[in-house]
């Protein structure tokens, strides 16, 4: 079943819209997307920087309108979802943390909208604080983490609310190589057990969908390294000025790439 | 695009819009409304309202006008007195905000709070306190004289050559225009130390570090890596000085006595006692219409100062450890001592002192109703005005401030956007469209500027103007308990709008949208993250709303109901009358006024933890 | 559970401290309004006057009492200012009755046609030199000589004998010793200027105006920085001669100790210098503004103002004298307070004709 379905999805310069319709020429930022994923895949947006990958995931998170096309996510239009009631996740390049509040309550922003209780709230968050490796750091000062843990604690705060769609943007961009590489192997595993466990919770909550209970939340992560794409999705999408080069598996993709763009990228 | 899409695009501008509403209609209705209503009274006969008549006005009354001798030389005063002021504050305050802005020390707060006192105290009251330094110098000189000791080390001559000391006669008003420069200083001393300090603060150590090792002495470090990135806060501080001293008032005409005449002064002198409404009326015109430039010059440079995300924001304050950076601290600490410090400490002894003793008796004096007199207001009761006054205005101030400061930053924002395209595109047709666009991009600039204009607009003519046009239902509050919270809110908006944009255009965009992805709606998302990180702006905000408001001597404005008296009122009032009861319980009542002020600067600066500073 | 209370502490700090304020204020603000309002409803008169401007308690209980009214101030600024504005409101005035035109803005009051004319039957208790609007728009209510005040321990000091009229202050003796108001921002300053004029005569006043330049007068722009600021008696200035009001010398005794202690014999630090022409008359006038809602009452409040009620209650609150002469005049007063038989005197229409070519003339000359 079709989880995520992007129909010819253009977007363009926002704030140039009423000039660029009058003179009927516009600056594409993305043309012509199409893409569709299955409930539980994990995709990789591959592509250089300035390419259009972030703006994609904005599209999809309902921060930036899309010119035209349509976004269907479990058959339902999202064009008239606002950001805040679509409950996506999302991992933001620069982490975004919000330096007013402590370590705890950056994780359990999401869940206090959510309107939760303050017992499930404590709970959930010493769960998340558990399984990125951070129990003591609860009450700590943004400020004072290093990257690498404001790496993990900005995970942490996406996975807690339960998301339906996990996007994550460059989330090693900022970090330097030898981090990456050993965050990359953890990212991947809290990942796994996080959407198994989120899954089960699902599972008990809701008697919706029993068939894919342990690989039921679809991710998309969005890099410019083919290294890390290739490492942690099982489909990878090549894209380049805005365009869709290619979308296939990490294996056709390797053997048989679609033309030159993306053999030259994927570096083969 | 679809439909939805069109509504969702209008749904993004429609809350600010309506958060823009409120500012605009305040200025609108209480300014610009009553400016626009004198100056057609003055201007034009009402009988005499056609197109002929308005161009015959325009050449002959601004033709008449600045031929005058008289009114050139005030001008020309106006200008240089304007500027000498803001390059003395300059000088006297940078050291010490080198200080504040490095160094962290005990006391530290209350030594900031001390060199913002001054803005709340009357300027006669100031004149006052000027006048007894002198002698309170000599007698704390020969108190120090006469005790063995140094009499013993210094002799006659130095305590002769003290006693009649040339430079204490500058205190004693025979050189007006140095006092003119001294109170300036006095006055506007804290706007440049708070602006330039934060921002020195904010330099981070690895900066300089940085130019140290690339082989640059300190002296270099400072002119080639300090200075120039601290020029745009100088340069914005300056100009909000040279902004306030170029429409000084009490000061040049209390202190700097008649032969000193700023516009602001002629424009009042002309409306209240000539009632010569043309000439009033053209020179505050032209007053605005400078102000407007000089503040659109001050937004450009406002914009270049450099913008320091929350998370870059680790002060690099640190304890002073030399012997030399002791004695900086210390004599920075003195200097601010002196400069603000001693004129109020005059102020409280000379409340205290009567009659050769050390007396309460003013105090006593300020509570009874000793004449019996209709108008006589407790000081339990003038405090309780000022301080609600001062609540309300707070309130007000914060309310239209901060939704002019979104203002302001959407509409800079999108300026960005767009300048960026315009140039791109520098070479193709201008379209009407883009004609509009530009037009939007011209009035985002303004926005600035306009939101300042109040803060340099003769309180005669507006006040005059607010008689002649606000005197209808609903709209009849001459005499209206609000309109004195409005008029101080006028006065007090633009400080919240310079100490709040800085912060909320240091915001980064992420963090709003991660609460938005986390399910936050746009309200909570301003509540939850936008609101919490401009607080500590916003206080500070509060605490020049707060200020303005309890020094704001706003009585002559309007027809007052003595009801509403409040404290800087009284001390005028005290003052009106001969007799050494009166001057005593004014000095009581300012001491008063200057600890009310206090402890209401110290709750609003308790509120304060976190966020960025800027003005 | 505590950290969410931690959680968004500032915000919290500051809502409760704006809701402080303003439950705060709207309790004093109610509290103020139910005063007003706990006595049942009545009519409502209004008086602008300008900032000097005082009256008891007690006084104006009477007339509220006998008439069941409610006498509203306005208070409006300098003279000069309070009577702009009620001429920039004549459209929808602000009052009913205003108090405190006197005789140097008298003609542009009665030429701006404000003003409705009262014969009050109290008239006749009031001296015809005071009454200078043939048709009573305005009606004398008080008056006052601005004049010259010394500090009577300096002259004292330097041996000095204190000035007796206009002339010898030019003498080189009196260098340096006065002080006077700019005519243009101050009252008594164009008081002091029209004292000039009505003894020199306009020619030679400007010429002994060039004499006191060289003697070093100081000038001032209004009276509270003159007599506050320069006068030695009263400051810690250095100008023993200052330009006041001739009851000055009383209100000197009268607010130079606290209530317990008030000696009336005391002798007073300065005394007024009245006679050969070295004082000016300036009379204060009201009169009941056109588009009052309320003429019976508004005359019954001038000739109020006419009663010796009202005119006994005047030296003590103003510090000048009342126009009626049939009110008592208290003791501060009868000792240390002179009235002058030959005031200096100008007829108001050359004074209103005048006024700015003078003012004009004297500013270019002393600045």
């Amino acid at each position: 079943m079709n989880e995520l379905v992007i129909k010819n999805l253009c977007v363009k310069d926002r704030e140039l819209s009423a000039d660029a319709a009058y003179k009927g020429e516009f600056e594409y930022i993305l043309k012509d997307i199409n893409i569709s994923i299955n409930r539980g895949d994990s995709l990789s947006i591959l592509g250089p920087s300035g390419c259009g990958k972030t703006t994609l995931l904005r599209t999809i998170a309902g921060l930036q309108n899309p010119y035209s096309g349509e976004i269907f996510f479990r058959q339902k239009n999202m064009a008239d979802v606002p950001t805040h009631k679509r409950n996506f996740g999302m991992m933001f390049q620069d982490f975004a943390l919000f330096p007013h509040k402590n370590v705890f309550q950056n994780i359990s922003f999401g869940l206090e909208m959510k309107k939760l209780s303050k017992k499930e709230i404590a709970l959930r968050v010493q769960e998340m604080l558990e399984l990125v490796n951070l129990e003591q750091y609860g009450k700590r000062d943004i400020r004072e983490l290093s990257g690498g843990e404001r790496q993990r604690v900005a995970l942490a705060r996406t996975l807690a609310p339960s998301p339906d769609l996990i996007m994550l943007d460059e989330p090693l961009g900022a970090l330097d190589k030898q981090l990456r590489e050993r965050l990359l192997d953890d990212l991947r595993f809290i990942l796994n057990r996080s959407i198994s466990k989120i899954a089960k919770t699902e599972k008990i909550k809701s008697n919706l969908n029993q068939i894919e209970v342990n690989n039921a939340i679809t991710t998309i992560w969005v890099t410019h390294d083919h290294n890390e794409a290739f490492a942690v999705s099982d489909i990878v999408c090549v894209m380049s000025s805005g365009k869709v080069e290619q979308i296939d598996s990490t294996e056709n993709l390797r053997n048989r790439p679609a033309n030159r763009v993306v053999a030259d990228f994927l570096g083969l | 695009m679809s439909l939805k899409n069109i509504i969702l695009e209008r749904d993004k501008y429609l809350i600010p819009l309506i958060v823009g509403f409120i500012p605009f209609l305040f200025l609108m209705l209480f300014y610009f409304y009553p400016l626009a209503g004198i100056f057609i009274r003055s201007f034009f006969d009402q009988n005499n309202f056609t197109l002929q008549g308005i161009l015959s006005f325009n050449l002959l009354n601004f033709l008449k006008i600045f031929k005058s001798s008289r009114i050139l030389s005030i001008i020309w005063f106006t200008f240089w007195q304007a500027s000498l002021s803001t390059i003395l504050t300059l000088i006297v305050a940078l050291p010490c905000s080198y200080v504040m802005g490095t160094f962290e020390f005990k006391g530290k707060k209350l030594i900031m709070t001390l060199a913002t006192l001054p803005f709340v105290l009357p300027t006669i009251v100031v004149a006052a306190s000027f006048q007894i330094i002198p002698s309170l110098i000599q007698d704390m000189a020969l108190l120090l004289l006469n005790s063995q000791v140094v009499n013993l080390l210094l002799g006659d001559i130095l305590k002769n050559s003290l006693l009649d000391n040339q430079f204490l006669n500058v205190f004693k008003n025979e050189y007006p225009i140095v006092m003119i420069f001294f109170a300036h200083v006095f006055y506007n001393f804290s706007v440049v130390l708070r602006i330039t300090s934060s921002f020195w603060s904010s330099f981070s150590k690895d900066m300089k570090e940085a130019a140290s090792i690339l082989g640059a002495s300190s002296f270099q470090i400072f002119f080639k890596v300090t200075l120039p990135l601290l020029r745009p806060a100088i340069f914005a501080s300056a100009m909000l000085v040279f902004i306030f001293c170029f429409s000084s008032f009490g000061v040049v005409l209390i202190l700097g006595g008649p032969s000193f005449s700023t516009i602001e002064v002629e424009i009042y002198r002309q409306a209240a006692h000539l009632f010569n409404l043309p000439v009033a009326s053209t020179l505050s015109l032209s007053q605005i219409l400078f102000t407007f430039g000089m503040m659109l010059l001050y937004t450009r440079m406002q914009k270049k100062i450099a913008m320091f995300t929350p998370e870059s924001e680790k002060f690099s304050l640190k304890k002073p450890c030399s012997a030399i950076e002791k004695l900086l601290v210390s004599l920075s600490i003195l200097f601010i001592l002196l400069l603000c410090g001693l004129p109020m400490v005059a102020l409280l002894l000379k409340s205290i002192y009567y009659k050769g003793t050390l007396s309460l008796i003013f105090y006593r004096e300020l509570f009874l109703n000793s004449s019996g007199s209709i108008f006589y207001v407790s000081p339990v009761v003038a405090i309780s005005n000022s301080l609600i006054f001062a609540s309300i205005t707070l309130i007000m101030a914060l309310i239209v401030g901060g939704c002019a400061a979104i203002l302001i930053k959407q509409c800079s924002y999108k300026d960005q956007n767009l300048g960026i395209n315009i140039n791109s595109r520098i070479n193709r047709k201008l379209t009407i469209k883009k004609y509009i666009s530009s037009l939007q991009i011209l009035f985002g600039k303004m926005l600035e500027p306009i939101f300042m204009l109040p803060l340099s607009t003769s309180a005669v003519t507006l006040g005059f103007g607010m008689i002649i046009t606000l005197d209808k239902p609903p709209l009849n509050l001459r005499t209206s308990l609000f309109l004195i919270p409005i008029i101080h809110t006028l006065v007090a908006f633009p400080f919240v709008v310079r100490a709040v944009l800085p912060a909320l255009k240091s915001i980064p965009l992420s963090l709003k949208e991660a609460a938005s992805i986390m399910g936050a709606s746009p309200f909570r998302v301003w509540l939850h993250i936008e609101l919490p990180i401009i607080a500590r702006a916003l206080s500070i905000g509060a605490v020049f709303a707060f200020t303005v408001s309890l020094g704001e001597f706003g009585a002559a404005l309007f027809a007052a109901r003595p009801e509403f008296t409040t404290m800087p009122i009284t001390i005028y009032k005290l003052l009106g009358q001969p007799g050494i009861m009166n001057y005593g319980q004014a000095m009581a009542m300012s001491s008063i006024l200057m600890l009310v002020t206090s402890i209401g600067f110290i709750f609003i600066e308790s509120i304060r933890q976190f966020g960025h500073e800027g003005f | 559970m505590e950290k969410f209370r931690k959680q968004s502490s500032s915000v919290i700090k500051l809502s409760v401290f704006i809701l402080t304020i303003l439950s705060v204020s709207n309790i004093l603000i109610s509290n103020a309004i139910s005063k007003d309002v706990k006595e049942t409803p009545k009519q409502e008169i209004t008086v602008m006057t300008h900032d000097s401007f005082s009256v008891s308690e007690k006084v104006i209980a009477i007339f509220e009492k006998e008439n069941n009214v409610k006498i509203v101030f306005l208070k409006s600024g300098d003279a000069g200012e309070a009577l702009n504005k009620a001429i920039l409101s004549k459209n929808n005035p602000l009052a009913d009755i205003f108090y405190g035109v006197d005789n140097t803005f008298l003609s542009r009051a009665v030429k701006e046609e404000i003003f409705i004319p009262y014969n009050s039957p109290m008239l006749k208790f009031v001296d015809d030199s005071l009454k200078l609007d043939p048709l009573n728009n305005l009606l004398p209510v008080d008056f006052g000589d601005v004049c010259l005040n010394y500090d009577k321990k300096w002259f004292k000091k330097k041996n000095l004998s204190p000035p007796t009229m206009l002339e010898d202050l030019v003498k080189p003796e009196y260098k340096g010793l006065l002080v006077v108001e700019n005519p243009a921002t101050s009252s008594p300053g164009l008081a002091f200027l029209l004292t000039t004029i009505s003894r020199f005569g306009e020619s030679s006043a400007f010429e002994f105006w060039r004499k006191l330049k060289d003697n070093g007068v100081a000038i001032t722009s209004g009276w509270k920085e003159a007599y506050w600021g320069k006068f030695s008696a009263a400051s810690e200035g250095d100008r023993p001669i200052v330009v006041s009001y001739a009851s000055s010398p009383a209100a000197e005794v009268h607010f130079a100790k606290d209530e317990s202690e008030k000696d009336k014999n005391s002798n007073a630090p300065t005394a007024a210098v009245t006679e050969n022409g070295s004082a000016f008359r300036q009379i204060e006038f009201a009169g009941i503004l056109k588009g009052t809602s309320n003429l019976v009452l508004a005359q019954k409040l001038i000739d109020f103002l006419l009663s010796q009620q009202f005119q006994e209650d005047i030296p003590l609150q103003m510090f000048v004298f009342p126009s009626n002469r049939n009110s008592t005049l208290p003791d501060v007063f009868k000792q240390h307070a002179k009235i002058t038989n030959n005031p200096a005197t100008l007829s108001y229409e050359k004074i209103s004709e005048k006024r700015e070519v003078w003012i004009e003339k004297w500013t270019e000359l002393m600045l």
